[in-house]
Parts: structure tokens; C-alpha cells; sequence
């Protein structure tokens, strides 16, 4: 089991031809994941790393017997992806991994409500997409496939993260501790996004293989505040550990003082670190600050759920 | 009271903004700075901040809910100005 992809998802490249997507389309495929087209306007006809590319994503539909595939990985540039993304839903597209940075916000919160009103799922943006260990990834989450199948081996721990980076670091300190990861999502560090850690518990707690959740969170913004009304309002059967960094920007000295994404700017008292950690505690979740600390909490709050303990 | 920009508008009832108990919840609750007091607490837009909004719906917590006619609305000029629910 595993959420949002698996071995038979199915998924274009938009903006195939890009540098980055040309990488990411070589790690998807070594990994084992079904990339059964891209796109990228006026350069119909080409192949990357043998996928066919199309000028539009209903070229490819055609292409596959009228039959949409599962998601789509958006790489275009800012300026394009809200057309990108539209295009992609409009086609009957249900997963969208939006990679892209620096889209207006304006943009990301028109393809949120289109994705909404057709019933899809965005991850991200500014984001590395979804991985499923040994089966399938789709973004450039893990990078190369050697080095992704090191870092992240099958096991019983759902992750999430606002950092592309973390999820594989935590990911890999969790292999590392034997525990595994059942699904990772990089769910994106901008301030607007298409999944928050809430809106992606109903998934991770209908797959049987995950046991706990492990989140990776910042400074700034809401996200947290929802996880936590959600595990209020919801008798979760999955233990939730948070590492959350950047508590030191709560020191007067570090004022100001700014992360790289663009979700983790700080101005109201709801979204500093120190307020996220007493709101998730008050929650049940404790929040760690090493994150050598997380393989032996997930595994005592495992025992504490199945009775082991 | 009414600001648009490009991305969003925010509409205050006068009744609503002349509260500056409601004036300080908001000014306190908008992680981005779009309320803020005046000299004698009256709540004020501030224009330059709008477009910063991450559609958090904390200015309507703040407010006291999303009923038929809140006191304030967040208005989605991207989406045929829907008003944020």
C-alpha cells in the first residue's frame, strides 16, 4: 500500500525539456516509474530518455488512447505554470506535483480552486514530489534512483515536509534505524500550497503499511495549527512526531532573520516556532528539535499504539 | 471600509471597524500585516500587505466566524470575487 502514487501510476513531464526535467525524467524512469509522455509546446516529435514528447498534455491523452494519465510533474517556468496546471486539469489529470518556484500567489490560489472543483490533488508547489520506496517516485525527490533506493527503503513511517531536502534527510535517518518509510510527500515551502499535513492524513491513515507519521516543519504560516484541530477532531489510530526547525529565530538577536522558503516568514504570534511547538504538543505530538531523535520516539510511540510497549 | 489589490480585497463593516477590540484581534491575528490600529485603535487597511495574503482564514476566526454577512470579507478577485469561506 501507499498513498497518492503506486506501481501503476502513470504520469506526463510538463516542461519535459527543461534542464532540471530532463534530469528528473532519467531519476523517475531508473527508479521504475511509468512516464508515459511529456510536454513542452513546439517540440512534438522529440524524445526524452525515450519518452515521447507533445506540444499539449491532449496530444498525449490521444497519444494514449484517450485514457488521461494519473498525474502530472510541472517543471515550466513561473510565468507558465498556471496555464500548465490548468491545461493538466482540464485533461482529467487527478495528481499534480508542481515543482516550480516563485509562482505568484495569485496563480497558485486560481489552480488550487480549479484542482479543488475537479477533484484533484496538488503537492506543492515549490516542491520535490512524492516517493513510494522500492516502487515508484514522482518528482525529484531522493534524486539519482541509487542514491534515492539508499536513502529511502519500505517500511511502516508516512513523511511529510515543507523541505525537499528534510524529507529525505529524515527519511534516510529512518531507514537507517530499520523503520522505513511507507510514503514520503514533499509537500512544498511556499506560502500558499495544494496539500497542507492535514489535508493529507485521511491518506496516509487509510494505508494500512503506515504506523506513524513523522512531519518536517518551519517557522511561519498555518499548517501546523490545522494538523493539530485535526488530530483534535479525529481519533487517529497513527502517532504523529514533529522535528520542527528554526526555533532559534524566536531569540531577540535572531529577529528577522530569514529561511529560504517563502512560507516560513514570521510575522503574526500564531506562527513562530515556539507557538507551533506548544500548540502541537497540546496536541499530542511531541516535536523534536535533533533529528537523531526521531527514530527511537516513532518507535515507542509504535509500541505505545499496538500495545508492545 | 473597502482595499483591493491585485490578488484579493478585504471589506470591514464601518460598524465593525470602528471596534477596536475587534481592530486588535485582527492586527494581532494576520500573520502578514494586513489590519492595523490607528492613534485612537480604529482599524486600518493596509493596502501594501494585501497581496502578501495566504488565504489563512485567521482574520475570519478573529471576527467571529463566517456567518451569511460577516464583518469581514476576504474577496477572491481571482475567482469572479468570491467572497473566502
Amino acid at each position: 500500500m501507499s498513498i497518492l502514487i503506486d506501481q501503476d501510476t502513470t504520469f506526463i513531464i510538463q516542461g519535459i525539456t527543461g534542464r532540471e526535467a530532463v534530469n528528473l525524467t532519467r531519476e523517475c524512469l531508473d527508479y521504475g516509474s511509468k512516464i508515459v509522455g511529456g510536454v513542452t509546446p513546439g517540440r512534438k516529435g522529440r524524445e526524452v530518455h525515450g519518452v515521447p514528447v507533445f506540444d499539449t498534455v491532449e496530444q498525449v491523452v490521444e497519444h494514449n488512447g484517450g485514457i488521461a494519465p494519473d498525474g502530472s510533474v510541472v517543471t515550466v517556468p513561473p510565468a507558465g505554470t498556471r496555464d500548465a496546471v490548468f491545461e493538466a486539469l482540464h485533461a482529467g489529470i487527478k495528481t499534480i506535483v508542481i515543482v516550480t518556484e516563485r509562482i505568484p500567489r495569485r496563480d497558485v490560489a486560481m489552480m488550487v480552486e480549479l484542482a479543488d472543483a475537479k477533484g484533484a490533488r496538488i503537492i506543492g508547489p515549490n516542491c520535490l514530489g512524492v516517493i513510494v520506496p522500492g516502487v515508484a517516485k514522482m518528482g525529484g525527490i531522493g534524486g539519482p534512483a541509487r542514491n534515492a533506493a539508499v536513502a529511502y527503503q519500505p517500511g511502516a513511517v508516512g513523511v511529510m515536509s515543507r523541505s525537499g531536502g528534510m524529507t529525505t534527510e529524515i527519511s534516510s535517518t529512518l531507514t537507517a534505524a530499520g523503520l522505513g518509510v511507507s510514503t514520503a510527500v514533499s509537500i512544498g515551502g511556499d506560502a500558499i500550497i495544494g496539500s497542507t499535513y492535514a489535508e493529507l492524513m485521511p491518506y496516509f491513515e487509510a494505508d494500512q503499511q503506515t504506523q506513524a507519521i513523522v512531519i518536517y516543519t518551519e517557522p511561519g504560516g498555518r499548517m501546523e495549527a490545522q494538523l493539530a484541530q485535526w488530530v483534535k477532531d479525529n481519533d487517529s489510530r497513527l502517532p504523529i512526531i514533529a522535528f520542527m526547525a528554526g526555533k532559534f529565530m524566536d531569540d531577540e538577536e535572531m529577529q528577522g532573520m530569514s529561511f529560504g522558503h517563502a512560507g516560513t516568514i514570521v510575522e503574526g504570534k500564531e506562527d513562530s516556532a515556539t507557538e507551533k511547538i506548544a500548540r502541537l504538543e497540546a496536541a499530542g505530538i511531541p516535536v523534536v528539535q535533533r533529528i537523531d531523535e526521531i527514530p527511537d520516539l516513532v518507535k515507542a510511540k509504535i509500541a505505545e499504539r499496538t500495545g508492545a510497549a | 471600509m473597502r482595499k483591493d489589490a491585485l490578488f484579493i480585497a478585504v471589506e470591514v463593516d464601518d460598524q465593525a471597524a470602528a471596534d477596536t477590540e475587534l481592530a486588535r484581534k485582527l492586527t494581532e491575528a494576520c500573520p502578514v500585516d494586513i489590519f492595523a490600529q490607528s492613534d485612537t485603535g480604529a482599524l486600518e487597511l493596509v493596502e501594501g500587505n494585501l497581496d502578501e495574503c495566504v488565504l489563512c482564514r485567521l482574520c475570519l476566526d478573529a471576527a467571529g466566524g463566517w456567518g451569511p454577512d460577516p464583518a469581514v470579507k476576504v474577496i477572491k478577485l481571482y475567482d469572479n470575487d468570491a467572497i473566502l469561506a
